[in-house]
């Protein structure tokens, strides 16, 4: 058998009941990570997605050696006291001790993440906690965790993570206006009646609350991809913020479906299944194919702009104050 | 190339299709997505985890029509470490029996093993066919008891007890021939027990320490009286302590011992340095040999399953050790 006949017998194992919910729940994480990571690329914040994800770590493993449950009220709590702590901390470098902003983020994720770290060792010693699922996730088991929902058995984590998606979306548009505004001139919006803080906060919430239903699945590190790598994309192709939202939400998607396929064909095409190796990490793949949409966006963008008009160029780019 | 590519498409669209038409709901889209794969039912399927998991149920389903086991971890892999793929959640999704060993032994697995039983399919757990009070606590290992059940005979025979009366509840018809499986195996057990113990009897008593990558023979030395230690704990996963790392190189030294072993699924790094530690102070100590410890061999190989791994340990341990092996040679049927 030939190694691209291999590659298709892996991918006729697929069954609906594991592999499409698979993809299913990889596309949900892309939609509810579309709407937070759009707007932080836009503010200019994109290093905060990365700063958010790594500091829910000592929230959830905190929250996890208090209440030794995995109750998702405990673990949203303890990741919104960690990101607010984290805020806190990088604002106070910044304001107080003049660190540059990226320089502040860094130093107070890192430490928060590293104390995470601590925390989830400390915690695995005793309990089913696991180091590995916590940063890398384990979205191949999470179809086998099903709830009962209208008459169908459906994944817990589809249904978390479709609720933070659903209320990504409908927070985004209640307060769109001041969030536009904050997003490019800071200075208007504050004489227009918008708080540009507020709206900060609002945006870190809604990436919070993703990055805690994401976790799970996706792990904490892969999910700073999905924030950032596809509103990257987008932002290269779309010059309006909901344009740049609905593409980003379709790069997720594609990169959750090529993530999956790479996954189960990468080890028969490269020869590694008659060494025992049946599929790869679907996560790692899925990041993996984040970076590959994001170079044939990129390559795409290229040569459409060599086919521009010099001053047809200034119309794909955003506008991006401050 | 291209043209796989092409081919792979081809495969991946119409199933994708079939998922988000079929809402992902139940497993009519095989029609649809993948013809000819799963052919008219194959009667019952019965997943386990490790491969001596598989090799149990291997022995105690045998015979039996209409049952279909599968192994989920290949051949060699350490199951503490061992992550889920997608084809090992699809095998446990259409699994209506779980053979696992259970005590935290597939450490990545401790959170799906519940909601499997909660979901309806029949999760075993090895261990829990062993009275509590044989379970063995290591001195640092927080209280958690020791999953590596299958290296005492007696303990192994009765989860083949156990996996056989959890058989028989599901599948009444053939309850006698489950029972029959298992005592025939609790047989094979005393006769396995007896050998490797007279073999182990060989071996002079100041030298009679077993000294392995990993803490996964502690059953095996309360069983056959051989004192046992770990350079790592009872998991792959925790980290050698370089105060134990001395103290058990003292001990090796003060005894003489000859020997150390190295595991087919643990890397052998820490062994290594114990028995470079040994040749820095002048003593001879060498690697006796390869150990199965947590995985079985490829099938067909000597120790390719539970009988064949106990006689091929204790004939590299004895050996090693200076005793007599002779007892052990594979020549000398058990059945």
């Amino acid at each position: 058998m030939s190694r691209g006949d291999a590659a298709i017998e892996a991918l006729r194992a697929w069954t609906p009941e594991v592999d499409g919910w698979i993809i299913a729940i990889g596309a949900l994480a892309a939609i509810a990570c579309a709407v937070p990571g759009t707007l932080l690329v836009a503010r200019r914040q994109s290093m905060a997605a990365d700063g958010i994800a790594h500091a829910v770590l000592p929230g959830i493993a905190g929250a996890f050696l208090l209440s030794g449950t995995r109750d998702l009220a405990w673990m949203a709590g303890g990741a919104a006291v960690a990101a607010v702590a984290m805020s806190a901390g990088s604002a106070y470098l910044e304001r107080t001790l003049r660190v540059e902003r990226d320089a502040a983020l860094g130093i107070a994720y890192t430490v928060l993440f590293a104390l995470g770290l601590a925390l989830v060792v400390r915690a695995a010693d005793g309990v089913d906690i696991d180091p590995s699922c916590v940063l890398f996730g384990a979205i191949e088991f999470a179809p086998l965790d099903r709830v009962q929902a209208g008459g169908h058995e459906v994944p817990r984590a589809a249904i978390v993570i479709a609720a933070v998606a659903a209320a990504n979306v409908a927070v985004a548009a209640l307060a769109w206006r001041p969030i536009l505004a904050s997003s490019f001139d800071r200075g208007f919006a504050r004489a227009a009646g918008a708080r540009p803080a507020a709206c900060d906060a609002v945006v870190g919430a809604m990436a919070t609350a993703t990055c805690v239903a994401c976790f799970e699945s996706l792990g904490s590190v892969i999910v700073v991809g999905m924030l950032v790598v596809p509103a990257c994309a987008a932002r290269l192709a779309c010059a309006r913020l909901v344009p740049m939202a609905m593409l980003a939400a379709a790069i997720g998607c594609c990169a959750a479906v090529l993530g999956h396929v790479a996954a189960c064909v990468a080890a028969p095409i490269a020869g590694l299944d008659a060494a025992g190796v049946r599929e790869l990490s679907t996560a790692g793949c899925v990041a993996a194919s984040l970076g590959a949409c994001f170079a044939g966006v990129a390559w795409v963008r290229a040569i459409t702009m060599r086919n521009l008009p010099v001053d047809g160029t200034r119309a794909t780019s955003l506008p991006c104050a401050p | 190339m291209s043209s796989a590519i092409a081919r792979i498409f081809a495969t991946v669209l119409p199933g994708l299709a079939a998922c988000a038409t079929s809402g992902c709901g139940r497993a009519d889209a095989h029609a649809a997505g993948a013809p000819g794969e799963h052919g008219p039912p194959r009667g019952r399927i019965v997943v386990a985890t490790s491969t001596l998991c598989t090799d149990l149920a291997r022995t105690v389903c045998e015979g039996v029509p209409g049952t279909q086991i599968e192994g989920l971890m290949p051949a060699g892999v350490d199951p503490h470490l061992w992550r889920p793929t997608a084809g090992g959640a699809r095998m446990l999704a259409r699994a209506e029996v779980v053979v696992a060993n259970g005590l935290r032994l597939e450490g990545r697995m401790a959170d799906v093993l519940p909601k499997l039983a909660r979901s309806g399919c029949t999760v075993f757990e090895a261990s829990s066919a062993i009275p509590m009070d044989r379970w063995r606590t290591a001195d640092d290992a927080h209280g958690q008891p020791d999953p590596h059940v299958w290296m005492d005979p007696s303990l192994w025979a009765r989860a083949a007890e156990g996996l056989a009366s959890c058989m028989a509840r599901e599948d009444p018809d053939h309850a006698a021939q489950y029972a029959a499986n298992a005592a025939a195996f609790a047989a094979r057990c005393d006769r396995v027990a007896e050998r490797v113990h007279a073999a182990i009897s060989t071996i002079p008593p100041e030298r009679r320490l077993l000294v392995t990558a990993h803490d996964a023979f502690g059953y095996f030395g309360a069983a056959f009286g051989i004192e046992v230690r770990g350079v790592q704990g009872l998991s792959t996963e925790s980290e050698t302590g370089l105060a134990n790392l001395r103290t058990l190189l003292d001990e090796v030294v003060a005894r003489g011992v000859p020997a150390v072993f190295v595991e087919t699924s643990v890397p052998d790094r820490a062994v290594a340095a114990l028995v470079e530690g040994a040749r820095a102070r002048g003593a001879r100590l060498a690697t006796g040999g390869t150990l199965h410890s947590d995985a079985l061999g490829a099938p067909g190989t000597p120790a390719g399953d539970w009988e064949g791994m106990m006689l091929d340990n204790a004939r590299t341990i004895v050996t090693a050790l200076g005793g007599d092996a002779s007892g052990l040679d594979p020549g000398e049927p058990t059945r």
